[in-house]
C-alpha cells in the first residue's frame, strides 16, 4: 500500500502543480497586458528620443524606466550612428549602464550573461572595457554574450581579443564571426594574420571573414592560400576571392579548377563567376559538362554570369551535359 | 496453485517489474528534462538568434518536402516555408506522384515553368518525370517523380540539394517562423561535431492557422487530438530532452529534422524499404559514425516547433500506430547488432535497448500484462494489495508521469493559454491512462499481426488539412 500512496501523492502533487501553473500563467499573462500597454504609451517618447537630438528624456521610475530602456535596447539593436550615440548618452545618464556594469562582476552566472548582453544594446562605448574582462569569464554563456555586445558596440579594440577568444576555442567561431562581421573591416589586418594560423580551421574562419569585410588589397595575402596544403582552406580563400571580387587572383582560380577536391573547384567555379571576364569561360565550360555533380554546377551557375550566350549556345550540344542545360534553363526564366 | 496459475502470477509480476522499471524511467528523464529546462530557459533570450540570421556566415539550408495529394495545403505550406525566417534557404517539393492537383496547384501559384534541372546520382530514387523552377520565388524547385513513397521522394530531394544541411517536414505540417534557425544553431555553434539535429513536433488539431503559420493555438473538439496532444509534450519535451541529456537520442522524427547532407549522401539517404525510415535512418547514422569512431553528436531542439495534424478518428490513428510498429520492428531489426551492445556507447546500451523491450515488446508486458492481472485479481490469485499496487504502477504513474509533462509545457513552453485547454489536458490525463494507452497496445499488437503477415504498404492516411479557421468557442 505504501507503494499507491506514493503514486498518489505524485499525482496529487502533479496535480496541484498544473493548478498552480495555470494560476501563476494567468497572472503573468495580466503583468505582460499591462507591460504591453505602457510600452506603448511610452514608445513615442522613445522614438522622439531617437530622433530628435535636443530631446529630454522623460523622468521614469520603476516598470516605466525598465519598460522604457527595453524599448531604446531594442532601436539600438536595429539603429547606427548618431541615433545609437543618443541612446548610449541615455543609458549612460540613467545610469543603466553603470549598473550592468557592476552585474558582470555578480556571483550568479545568469545576472552576468544579462549583463554582458544587455550593455550590447546600450550603445555605450564605456561598457567595453568590462565586456573585454568578460571575455575570461569562467561561463561559456557569458563569454558568448560579451561577444555578441562587443559586436554591438563595434568595439575596434575588442579585436584581437575576440579572435584569441576563438583561438582558444573559448567562444564558438559562429558568435566570434558575427561580431567580427559587425566590428567591420578594420578587424581585417588581424584577420590577415589568423590567416597563417597552424590550425586549418582557423585560417579557414579567416577566409570567410576577410572575404566579407576585406577590400581588394586582402586578395594579395589570400592567393597563397588557394596553394594551402588544406582543401577547406583552398576552397574558402576561392570563396573569399570571390566575394572580394578580385580579378588579380582569376588565373590561380582558373587552375584550381583542377584541383583535386571536388568541392575545392565547386568554390573555384563560384568565385570566378563572381569575378567575372570571360578569359574564365573555356575552363568553366569543360567543368559544367565533364565534372562532378557540384563542380559542374557551380561551373554551370557561373558560366550563365559570365557568358549567357555562350550558355544558351552550348546547351543544346549534344555533350553538353545537365549542369548547362538546367543554366541555360535557369536564364530563360 | 497450478502450474498455469503460477506461470501466470510469475507474468504478472514480469510485467509489474516492466512497468516500475519504465516508470523510473520516465521519472528520470522527466527529472533530466526538468533540469535541462532550468538551465535552458533563461538562455533563450540569449541565443544570438538576431545576429545568426544576420551572418552571412550562417550555412544554407535546403527543405525538402514530400508531397503526396497534398493539393488542398501545398501552396499554403510552401508558402510560409519561403517566408521562413533564415538568411539563405530553398525549398525542394518532390511530388511522389499524387493523383490529384498537386502539382497543377503548385504551377498555378508560383508562375512555375519547366526546367532540365541537374541532379546527383548518388542515392537511388524512382523516376523524375520533371523539374520546374518558379520565376517569382529562385528558391524553390518542384520535382515531380514517380510514386515510390515518402523516403524515395525524400531521396530525391537530397539529390537535388545545394546547400550542405538539409531539413525534411511533411507537406501537411507547419513550421515556426523562426523553427530553422532554431534547429539549425547547435549546428552552426558546433558544426564539427553536430550532424543532425531533431525538433519539437505539436499537434496542431484545433489551432487556428492562417497563411501557414499558427496564429493561435488551441486545443481542438476532437478527444483523440487531445490525448495526443499530451502524448506529444511527453513524447517530446520529456522523452527526447531527457534522451538527449543522456546523449542518447535514438529517433528524430521525420516531421522535423535536420541533417548534414553529404554525411546523409554517405550513409545512402533514407531506406525506402521501411514504414519507419525517421528510426532508421537516426540508428543508422550512429552506428555508421560509431563504428569509425567519428566524433559526433545528434542534438535536440526543444524550442524549434513544428506543428502537424494527428489523425481524429480511431481507424487512421490504430492505422498509423500499427505502422509505427512495424517501422519499429524493421529498424530495430537491421540495427540489431546495436542493442545492448556497448560499442555503440549510449544508443546501444539505453536507447536501442529502450526501442526493443519498452516500446517494442509493450503490447506484451504492458496490455497482456494487465489483462492477466485483472484475470488473476477475479479469480482471487492475487491479493487486493497486489492488484491495487499493479493498478498504481500501471495507470496510476501514467497519470503522474503525464501530469508533470504538462507542468513541463506550462513553465518552459506555455503554448496553451487558455485556462480551459490547460484544464481540459489536465483531465485527459486520466483519459490516456485509462483506456488510450491499453488502446494504443491493442493497435500495437496487431501490428505484430502485420509483421508476420508480411505488410509492407503505408495504408490509407485520412486528413482534414491544417488550413482552416479556430474551432468554434
Amino acid at each position: 500500500m505504501t507503494l499507491v500512496s506514493v503514486v498518489l501523492v505524485l499525482a496529487l502533487a502533479g496535480v496541484a502543480l498544473v493548478l498552480a501553473l495555470i494560476v501563476l500563467r494567468t497572472w503573468r499573462s495580466a503583468r505582460d497586458r499591462r507591460l504591453r500597454e505602457v510600452a506603448e504609451r511610452l514608445r513615442p517618447a522613445a522614438i522622439e528620443l531617437v530622433d530628435t537630438p535636443d530631446a529630454e528624456p522623460p523622468v521614469l521610475v520603476g516598470t516605466e524606466a525598465r519598460v522604457f530602456a527595453e524599448l531604446l535596447a531594442h532601436y539600438s539593436r536595429i539603429l547606427r550612428g548618431d541615433d545609437d550615440e543618443r541612446i548610449g548618452a541615455y543609458f549612460e545618464a540613467s545610469g543603466a549602464v553603470d549598473q550592468l556594469r557592476d552585474r558582470l562582476r555578480s556571483r550568479r552566472l545568469r545576472r552576468r550573461v544579462a549583463a554582458a548582453f544587455g550593455l550590447g544594446d546600450t550603445a555605450s562605448e564605456r561598457a567595453i572595457p568590462d565586456l573585454l574582462l568578460a571575455l575570461d569569464d569562467p561561463g561559456v554563456d557569458v563569454r558568448a554574450a560579451a561577444t555578441r555586445s562587443l559586436g554591438r558596440l563595434g568595439a575596434t579594440a575588442a579585436v584581437e581579443p575576440l579572435i584569441g577568444a576563438s583561438v582558444a576555442q573559448r567562444v564558438p567561431r559562429s558568435v566570434t564571426g558575427a561580431a567580427l562581421l559587425e566590428i567591420g573591416p578594420a578587424a581585417v589586418p588581424h584577420l590577415l594574420d589568423l590567416l597563417d594560423h597552424p590550425d586549418p580551421a582557423f585560417r579557414v574562419h579567416a577566409a570567410d571573414l576577410v572575404g566579407l569585410l576585406g577590400s581588394a588589397d586582402a586578395a594579395d595575402v589570400l592567393l597563397p592560400r588557394l596553394r594551402d596544403a588544406s582543401s577547406e582552406v583552398r576552397a574558402a580563400g576561392a570563396a573569399a576571392m570571390g566575394r572580394l571580387g578580385a580579378s588579380t587572383g582569376r588565373d590561380q582560380l582558373i587552375d584550381l579548377l583542377e584541383d583535386r577536391v571536388p568541392f575545392v573547384r565547386a568554390a573555384a567555379a563560384r568565385a570566378l563567376g563572381q569575378i567575372g571576364g570571360r578569359s574564365a569561360a573555356a575552363a568553366l565550360l569543360e567543368v559544367a559538362r565533364h565534372d562532378e555533380f557540384d563542380p559542374a554546377t557551380e561551373a554551370g551557375r557561373a558560366l550563365a554570369r559570365i557568358d549567357p550566350e555562350l550558355v544558351l549556345s552550348c546547351a543544346e550540344d549534344p555533350d553538353a551535359g545537365p549542369h548547362l542545360r538546367e543554366a541555360a534553363d535557369r536564364l530563360a526564366l | 496453485m497450478s502450474l498455469l496459475e503460477a506461470a501466470l502470477v510469475a507474468f504478472s509480476v514480469a510485467s509489474f517489474v516492466y512497468f516500475v522499471i519504465i516508470d523510473v524511467l520516465y521519472l528520470l528523464l522527466t527529472g533530466l528534462a526538468w533540469n535541462d529546462l532550468r538551465g535552458t530557459i533563461w538562455r533563450r533570450r540569449y541565443l544570438g538568434l538576431d545576429e545568426a540570421f544576420a551572418s552571412p556566415l550562417t550555412p544554407g539550408i535546403s527543405v525538402l518536402v514530400p508531397a503526396f495529394n497534398e493539393e488542398a495545403g501545398i501552396v499554403e505550406s510552401v508558402r510560409s516555408l519561403l517566408a521562413l525566417r533564415y538568411p539563405q534557404h530553398e525549398v525542394i517539393v518532390v511530388n511522389d506522384g499524387s493523383n490529384d492537383g498537386t502539382i497543377t496547384a503548385l504551377v498555378a501559384a508560383f508562375d512555375l515553368v519547366p526546367v532540365r534541372q541537374a541532379l546527383r546520382e548518388g542515392i537511388p530514387t524512382a523516376r523524375i518525370r520533371a523539374a520546374y523552377a518558379s520565376r517569382s520565388h529562385p528558391d524553390l524547385l518542384v520535382l515531380d517523380k514517380e510514386n515510390a513513397g515518402r523516403s524515395d521522394a525524400i531521396n530525391a530531394g537530397v539529390n537535388a540539394a545545394r546547400h550542405p544541411y538539409v531539413c525534411m517536414i511533411d507537406a501537411d505540417s507547419v513550421l515556426e517562423h523562426d523553427a530553422l534557425l532554431r534547429i539549425a544553431k547547435p549546428l552552426l555553434d558546433h558544426p564539427e561535431s553536430v550532424v543532425a539535429a531533431g525538433g519539437t513536433v505539436r499537434v496542431a488539431n484545433g489551432c487556428e492557422i492562417d497563411h501557414g503559420q499558427v496564429q493561435s493555438v488551441r486545443l481542438g473538439h476532437s478527444r483523440l487530438a487531445t490525448i495526443q496532444t499530451l502524448e506529444y509534450i511527453r513524447a517530446f519535451l520529456v522523452a527526447r530532452v531527457g534522451w538527449g541529456r543522456l546523449d542518447a537520442l535514438g529517433l528524430i522524427s521525420g516531421a522535423f529534422g535536420i541533417f548534414d547532407r553529404s554525411l546523409l549522401q554517405t550513409v545512402g539517404g533514407l531506406w525506402t524499404g521501411t514504414v519507419g525510415e525517421d528510426l532508421e535512418l537516426t540508428l543508422r547514422l550512429h552506428r555508421h559514425l560509431r563504428e569509425r569512431d567519428e566524433p559526433y553528436r545528434v542534438v535536440f531542439v526543444d524550442d524549434a516547433v513544428c506543428w502537424t495534424e494527428v489523425p481524429e478518428d480511431f481507424a487512421t490513428l490504430g492505422g498509423q500506430r500499427r505502422r509505427w510498429q512495424r517501422g519499429l520492428y524493421e529498424a530495430l531489426r537491421r540495427h540489431r547488432v546495436m542493442i545492448g551492445n556497448p560499442r555503440y556507447g549510449p544508443i546501444g546500451l539505453v536507447s536501442a535497448v529502450y526501442f526493443a523491450v519498452f516500446e517494442f515488446l509493450s503490447p506484451i508486458f504492458a496490455l497482456l500484462g494487465l489483462l492477466v492481472s485483472v484475470g488473476l485479481y477475479a479469480f482471487g490469485s492475487v491479493s487486493t494489495g497486489y492488484f491495487v499496487s499493479f493498478l498504481a504502477v500501471s495507470i496510476g504513474m501514467g497519470v503522474v508521469l503525464s501530469t508533470l509533462a504538462l507542468a513541463i509545457d506550462q513553465v518552459g513552453y506555455g503554448r496553451y493559454e487558455r485556462r480551459r485547454d490547460v484544464a481540459r489536458l489536465l483531465a485527459y490525463t486520466v483519459l490516456e491512462s485509462v483506456g488510450y494507452h491499453q488502446l494504443h497496445n491493442v493497435w500495437r499488437f496487431l501490428g505484430y499481426v502485420d509483421i508476420t503477415r508480411g505488410k509492407t504498404d503505408w495504408g490509407v492516411q485520412r486528413r482534414r488539412g491544417l488550413a482552416r479557421p479556430a474551432p468554434p468557442t
